[in-house]
């Protein structure tokens, strides 16, 4: 036994994604009441020093342990279960969490397929006996047109691809975006259709002309319309969407909702484009994914984690 | 209930495909016999025989149709062959694509999204995308007008659940939404399309009964007589769809047919050939209703030769 250095690893194993489950059975297990005790007193980043002298464990903490041991449980559920129930359920989620999780109905509603994305509305009504559509049509604030139009479309999937309306409708969404002031694209009816109904790679062309017309990146131009910019790279490339997803969840102010995006979308990655992912984190990021997670997962979270990502890369 | 009619012993179909063989071979081509079997199958029938007879005879029997047959016998055979999903994406598209359209050939698209199950309407636009590369949400929008576009690619969108689940308070604030906007003539409110559109076709049908309590007159009266133009047309099709599809295509078949000749063949065809074996007889009691004639007199005496004996056999007439 070693104190000190059982303390520090002690405090590592509840700091990061999950809980390191191995070390805490081979230092916990062996302790006795006078090493809790000392544990305790000398770990002031967990415990406070109540006016009725004992030692009490910080309320914030256990909030957060709270949610990183079931992490593991979480995300063995989530990779057994059906992808369909899977999509429902994050769905619900996202619906019942209000405003603050439409981001996670943007993200399902466009990055999966045509069939996906319909599997997941029929496992819904099976679930919770509603329609997504129907449920989202009554959703709070200016986003709800828009997402009532994405849960509901089946987009053709096909290559082919109308080049002159392509281009048209790039002007379309120009002309959008530049009258932000008067009304919000995502309130227009034109532009939501264009949106919700077009093909994944119809949208890509239309970027592209956006681009050779207006020499610039449309996400530039959209940086105060967040729902518009995250439906257009979700569909047209959520390699760097989900990318940018993992690292914020990586950040150290980073909320519950932020981080539970690490399970979420390696397990709804992993059978799909995981190894694209990979590579664009690497390239955005300069730090291979497998690394990032670990330095910041534990125990058999990181393993299961590390494990799904390994299958392809 | 369907009007199709069955033989009590049905040959097997490697038989019927040799009959049909032989009728389509040669330089004429004997209609009766193609109308004799197959207008006296069921889908089920009629796929083993498609699938028997590309077996048997390396061809696809609906191209051999296509080029032995003619007229309206022709059009109303090829629909019949064709399972129901692809013979409604080709009549949508048919409907989309047709130059100079009245507002009564967009009914087709209402039909499928309103009088037929989700199910249904998912399988038949999986089945335009195969057949037209594009999804029939995008042909709407390049075919139809702006102000339509809305409600319609709405109402082809929508895969509503199936459960009769209704919620009455919904209903009674839902009907009175609807009521508020047709007084503003505001058909292509969010609110409007939105409940047209998503809600469960038993939660609507609770919706219209609160409005003519709440109102006093029925919903589509109240569009009809707040001249709504082709929007208002659309939508009272929508909820006479839901309402009571019956009526619908008894209206349908009943603005076809004129005294002795038929002034609209596609959407006669359209109307026996899509509910032959879904709920033509109910049709055919709303029909003797409404005109006090029955739809077989009707058919004997607007229509002729062995396309008459086709329908008559669909609607399960007595020769």
């Amino acid at each position: 036994m070693d104190p000190p250095n059982d303390f520090e690893a002690l405090t590592k194993a509840f700091s990061g994604f999950g809980v390191d489950e191995d070390l805490m059975v081979s230092i916990l297990g062996k302790w006795h009441s006078e090493h809790l005790e000392s544990f305790r007193k000398r770990t002031p980043k967990f415990f406070l020093e109540d006016e009725r002298l004992f030692e009490r464990w910080d309320d914030h903490h256990i909030a957060c342990l709270t949610k990183e041991f079931p992490r593991f449980k979480d995300i063995v559920v989530q990779w057994i279960m059906h992808p369909w129930e899977r999509d429902a359920r994050l769905v619900h989620e996202a619906i019942t969490k209000g405003p603050q999780a439409y981001g996670l109905l943007i993200e399902i509603a466009c990055t999966r397929s045509s069939e996906e994305l319909l599997g997941a509305r029929k496992a819904y009504q099976s679930l919770f006996d509603q329609s997504i559509e129907d449920v989202a049509s009554r959703l709070e604030g200016i986003e709800r047109k828009l997402l009532v139009a994405l849960v509901s479309s089946y987009r053709y999937e096909g290559s082919r691809v109308n080049e002159g309306t392509a281009r048209l409708e790039a002007t379309t969404l120009a002309i959008a975006v530049k009258n932000v002031d008067k009304k919000n694209p995502i309130e227009d009816d034109g532009i939501v259709r264009i949106l919700t109904t077009r093909s994944k790679l119809h949208l890509k062309a239309v970027v592209k002309y956006y681009k050779e017309i207006y020499g610039k990146n449309i996400d530039e131009d959209l940086d105060t319309l967040m729902s518009l910019k995250e439906t257009l790279q979700c569909l047209c490339n959520p390699q760097a969407y989900f990318s940018k997803v993992l690292n914020d969840a990586f950040k150290d102010d980073a909320d519950e909702n932020t981080k539970e995006a690490l399970t979420r979308v390696i397990v709804t990655q992993s059978n799909v484009d995981m190894k694209e992912i990979i590579e664009e984190f690497d390239k955005q990021y300069k730090v291979p994914l497998t690394q990032k997670i670990e330095d910041v997962a534990l125990g058999n979270y990181k393993d299961f984690l590390v494990s799904l990502i390994r299958r392809v890369a | 209930m369907a009007s199709l009619r069955l033989p009590d012993s049905i040959p097997s179909p490697a038989q019927d495909s040799e009959r049909l063989s032989l009728a389509l071979q040669g330089r004429g081509v004997d209609e009766k016999v193609i109308v004799w079997i197959l207008g006296h199958r069921n889908a089920i029938q009629r796929k083993q025989i498609k699938d028997t007879y590309q077996q048997l005879y390396k061809e696809s029997i609906i191209h051999r149709l296509e080029s032995k047959l003619s007229g309206v016998l022709k059009t109303a055979m090829i629909l019949w062959m064709n399972e129901a999903p692809e013979r409604d994406a080709i009549l949508a598209n048919k409907a989309l694509k047709k130059k100079g359209k009245k507002i009564n050939q967009l009914q087709v698209l209402v039909e499928i999204a309103c009088a037929s199950s989700p199910d249904h309407l998912m399988a038949v636009k999986q089945a335009y995308c195969s057949l037209y590369e594009c999804s029939l949400e995008e042909d709407i929008t390049s075919n139809i007008s702006t102000s339509l576009q809305k409600l319609l690619v709405g109402l082809v969108s929508s895969y509503r659940h199936d459960r009769e689940l209704v919620d009455f308070n919904l209903a009674k604030s839902e009907a009175a939404k609807l009521h508020e906007a047709i007084e503003k003539k505001q058909l292509d409110h969010d609110d409007v399309v939105w409940i047209l559109t998503t809600r469960n076709f038993f939660q609507l049908r609770a919706t219209f009964v609160c409005y003519k309590q709440s109102y006093e007159v029925a919903i589509d009266q109240t569009i009809n007589s707040s001249g709504n133009g082709d929007l208002g047309s659309i939508l009272r099709g929508v909820i006479l769809c839901i309402v009571s599809p019956e009526k619908h295509f008894a209206e349908v078949i009943k603005a076809s047919t004129v005294r002795y000749w038929t002034k609209d063949e596609d959407s006669l065809v359209r109307a026996i050939v899509t509910r032959a074996e879904i709920d033509m007889t109910k049709i055919k009691g709303e029909y003797f209703k409404m005109n006090n004639t029955s739809l077989d007199d009707v058919v004997t005496r607007d229509t002729s030769g062995v396309y008459k004996s086709f329908l008559m056999a669909l609607i399960g007439a007595k020769i």
